[in-house]
This record gives structure tokens, C-alpha cells and sequence, in this order.
């Protein structure tokens, strides 16, 4: 790719949409943009765990805002993830705090910066939700999903890492495990309204 | 129409595997089909929760990482993170911590000494006299060297009551002198003490005078007579023959001189 130390917005964008280098690119946010996040959190009395929880969540819920298309590099990385991580901290305080004039400060503020957080967050909660009936699959299953969807890596290449006979026996099988995977949705109440209504706003 | 569009078919869509023209046949029956939209994003829904699951391993372990290497880096100030707890102190650490309590001790000695008064110093400072051997053995024991031996010191005075000062030998003056410091009459143990002293200075001659020097200056300072005490401590430190010549140290000196000054 012949990228340099410092990647540039672009680049780190092209990384993750694309599924190709995601890692680096992670770790591109780290370097680029941790301690600009982390002050923010202990100059607003947050401490150092505060901060390492906040961007944590922060990164992932960008992550979801280029992995959903609702971010294409319109504004820069560095003011989205600000606003994403001040739009966090700030609930998080919220919760802590539950005085009446500060819960409206903060949502005016929230609602007026990142105007599509509330959803992701959202979304992100129905991943975790989800996450937990993934847990649930069979390791094959489990392994199978995980290296097709987020390793990117093509049915043959699967097939030979993990040993079926052909790439059709693996593509058979994800359809199996994803099958089962959606059945646990179906079954489960509380996650299926939290998906639909995620889902409402969905593309 | 619907059966068509089951799992396997809206899952090829989602993985970019059908043709454009089957493509553009699904979405245009979602526009129709609330059923087949539903099942889709609902599909979508799975595939985004399977990868959030890889980019939340990857967060976490990236983010594990990066404090890692900052902590190891020591490119910033930690508040309260507990990975330092354990973190190995180097030498010098410990050197500045020894330094540290040492001069605090130092300075708490020095402070003490400097507000102490002639009492403490008389406390800190104090030794009773003790009768040198090869002088009991060349010389026959007193009635008063009995008495002091044995700590009766009281009936010292008594036995002493009818006889004047000239009358005394300088070892019996130095004797009662003690006597009476031990019963916490300094003003006393100056009477008999400055009269081996007087002696001396007028017989030119020398007998028990470092003892003289010492237990006056005991005296004084159990008084709160600091110049006194100060002239002969002053003495008593600048003659390195002297047999109380180590007796005062140069702190204690100077807290005299403090509180002289006072």
C-alpha cells in the first residue's frame, strides 16, 4: 500500500471500509487520536480508566459509523471521534450525575453534535446483545463466521485453513451456522425488538 | 414468489454473489415485500454483529497494547493506574527515599536541639560522678566516700553540717558538690563546687577541676544559667584533654548559645 508512518483520513477510511489492513488502521486511531480523547475525559473529571473505557467504545462506535456507510470522510476523523467520545463521556456522566439542568445541557449538546450516536449506540447494543448468542454457536460455527465476515478471507482460503473438503462444504455450513445464529434471534424477545427497532432507521 | 428469496438467497445477496441481474430482481421485490425487507436486514443486522465481534477484539487488544507500550515508554503521568503498582523502583529511587528520611531526622534532631532548654540539656547530659578505683585503693576510705558510694546522699549533708567550707578537702568538696546535684539543689553544688575552683586558682593548682568544670556547668544549666554553662562547655570542648571534652556536641553548644541569646 505504501502508506507512510502517519496515515492520512483517506487512507485510514479505505483501510477499514475495505476490510483491508484493519488492524493498522485501528492502531492508526490509537497513535493519532488517543491522547486528544483522554484529555478531554480527565480535563471533564474523568480519570484514566474513564478514558480507556470512553475511546474504547469510542473506536467501536465509529467503527460502526463507517461500517453502516453514516460516515464517509464528509468532516474529519479527528472531530468525529472527538464528538462521538465527548457524546459518550457525557452520558456516561449523566448516569452519574442526575441533576435535571445538567441532563438538559448534555442532550443539547449531544443532540446538536452527533446527531446519529443515539442509533449507533443503539445498534451497538443489539451487537453486544447478539454477540452473546454468537457465544452460543458451536467453535466451527463461531471460527467459520468470524473469518469470512471480518478476516475477509474467500470461501476456498477457508476451506483450506479449516479443513473441509471443498469450498461449497464450508459455504454450506455458514449457511447452516447463520441459520441457527437467526433462529436464536427469533427466539429471543427482548434482542428481536431491540433489532427492529435498530432496525427502523436501517438502511 | 417469496420462497425464492429464502436464507441462502438473501445471504448470497448480502455477500455480494449474485448477478446484477438477480441483484436487481431482489430489490425490486423488497420494495414490494415487507416479509423478504425484514429477513434482509435482519440478515444484515447478524453479518454487523459478527464483525462488530472482530473489530471489539481487535479494539481491545490494540488499545491493551498501546497503554502497554506507553506505560513501558513512560511518555505520560499516571494517576491511578494499577499496572504501576508493580512496576520495579531503580536504585536511585530508593537512595532519594534514605536521602530523604535521613535529612528529616537530621533536621527533627537539630530543631529539638535548638528549642531545648537548660532542663533538657541537663536531662540529656547529666552522669553521676563515680569514685575513681585506684583511688580507693590508695587512699583509706572516708565516711562521706561511704556514704556517696552507698547513694546516701542526704545524710552526706548531715554528717557535714558542723564544718566550714576550708575545712573540706577539694575530693570531699567535689563529692558533696555531686551530692547535692543528685538531690536537685544545683545551687548548693555551685557553693561547694566553686570552692575547689576558687582553690585551684589560687594554689595554681589543678585538682579535679575537669570534674569542677563539668558538673558547674550542669549546674548552671539546671539553674537556666546559660552564659555560665556556655563558658565552661565552650571550655570544656575547645581543650581536647579535657576529660568532659566529648561530652557536649557542637549542636548542643549552639542550642546554648540559643538560649543565652533568648
Amino acid at each position: 500500500m505504501g502508506k507512510s508512518t502517519v496515515w492520512t483520513d483517506k487512507e485510514i477510511l479505505e483501510a477499514i471500509s475495505g476490510s483491508n489492513q484493519i488492524n493498522e488502521a485501528i492502531r492508526q486511531l490509537y497513535e493519532g487520536y488517543y491522547g486528544v480523547l483522554e484529555n478531554y475525559i480527565l480535563q471533564n473529571s474523568g480519570n484514566e480508566a474513564d478514558a480507556a473505557d470512553t475511546i474504547q467504545e469510542t473506536m467501536l462506535v465509529f467503527l460502526n459509523l463507517i461500517e453502516t456507510n453514516r460516515f464517509r470522510g464528509e468532516s474529519s476523523i479527528n472531530s468525529v471521534l472527538y464528538g462521538i467520545n465527548r457524546n459518550i463521556w457525557l452520558t456516561t456522566l449523566r448516569k452519574r450525575k442526575s441533576t435535571l439542568n445538567r441532563d438538559q445541557l448534555y442532550s443539547t449538546q449531544q443532540e446538536r453534535e452527533v446527531p446519529d450516536i443515539s442509533k449507533t449506540l443503539e445498534e451497538v447494543e443489539g451487537y453486544q446483545l447478539m454477540m452473546s448468542l454468537f457465544e452460543k454457536l458451536g467453535k466451527k460455527c463461531r471460527q467459520l463466521l468470524h473469518l469470512f465476515y471480518y478476516e475477509n478471507l474467500s470461501m476456498k482460503e477457508i476451506a483450506a485453513q479449516e479443513g473441509y473438503t471443498n469450498d461449497q462444504i464450508a459455504r454450506n455450513t455458514k449457511l447452516k451456522c447463520m441459520k441457527e445464529l437467526m433462529n436464536q434471534i427469533e427466539g429471543n424477545k427482548h434482542l428481536k425488538d431491540l433489532v427492529k427497532n435498530a432496525l427502523g432507521y436501517g438502511k | 414468489m417469496e420462497n425464492k428469496y429464502d436464507d441462502r438467497f438473501l445471504l448470497h445477496y448480502l455477500d455480494g454473489m449474485l448477478d446484477p441481474s438477480e441483484k436487481q430482481l431482489l430489490e425490486q421485490e423488497m420494495e414490494k415485500s415487507q416479509v423478504i425487507r425484514e429477513r434482509l436486514y435482519l440478515m444484515r443486522f447478524t453479518i454487523r454483529a459478527i464483525k462488530f465481534k472482530g473489530y471489539k477484539s481487535s479494539v481491545n487488544e490494540i488499545q491493551h497494547d498501546f497503554l502497554q507500550h506507553r506505560i513501558e515508554n513512560k511518555s505520560f503521568t499516571s494517576v491511578s493506574t494499577p499496572k504501576l503498582e508493580g512496576k520495579e523502583r531503580p536504585m536511585q529511587f530508593w537512595t532519594k527515599i534514605a536521602a530523604s528520611l535521613l535529612f528529616l531526622c537530621t533536621l527533627g534532631y537539630v530543631l529539638w536541639l535548638f528549642q531545648a532548654d537548660g532542663a533538657q540539656l541537663y536531662e540529656s547530659n547529666f552522669i553521676s560522678y563515680e569514685i575513681a578505683l585506684e583511688r580507693g585503693a590508695g587512699l583509706q576510705e572516708n565516711q562521706l566516700e561511704s556514704l556517696y558510694i552507698n547513694g546516701e546522699f542526704k545524710q552526706m549533708f548531715q554528717v557535714s553540717a558542723e564544718k566550714t567550707l576550708e575545712e573540706f578537702e577539694s575530693f570531699e568538696l567535689l563529692l558533696l558538690g555531686t551530692a547535692a546535684l543528685e538531690l536537685n539543689n544545683p545551687e548548693e553544688a555551685i557553693w561547694y563546687l566553686q570552692q575547689i575552683d576558687s582553690d585551684n586558682t589560687e594554689n595554681q593548682t589543678d585538682d579535679y577541676q575537669d570534674e569542677v568544670d563539668f558538673f558547674m556547668a550542669m549546674s548552671y544549666l539546671k539553674q537556666g544559667a546559660y552564659e555560665q554553662a556556655l563558658r565552661l562547655v565552650q571550655k570544656m570542648r575547645s581543650e581536647e584533654q579535657h576529660k568532659y571534652h566529648s561530652n557536649f556536641s557542637w549542636a548542643e553548644e549552639y542550642s546554648i548559645r540559643l538560649q543565652n541569646m533568648l
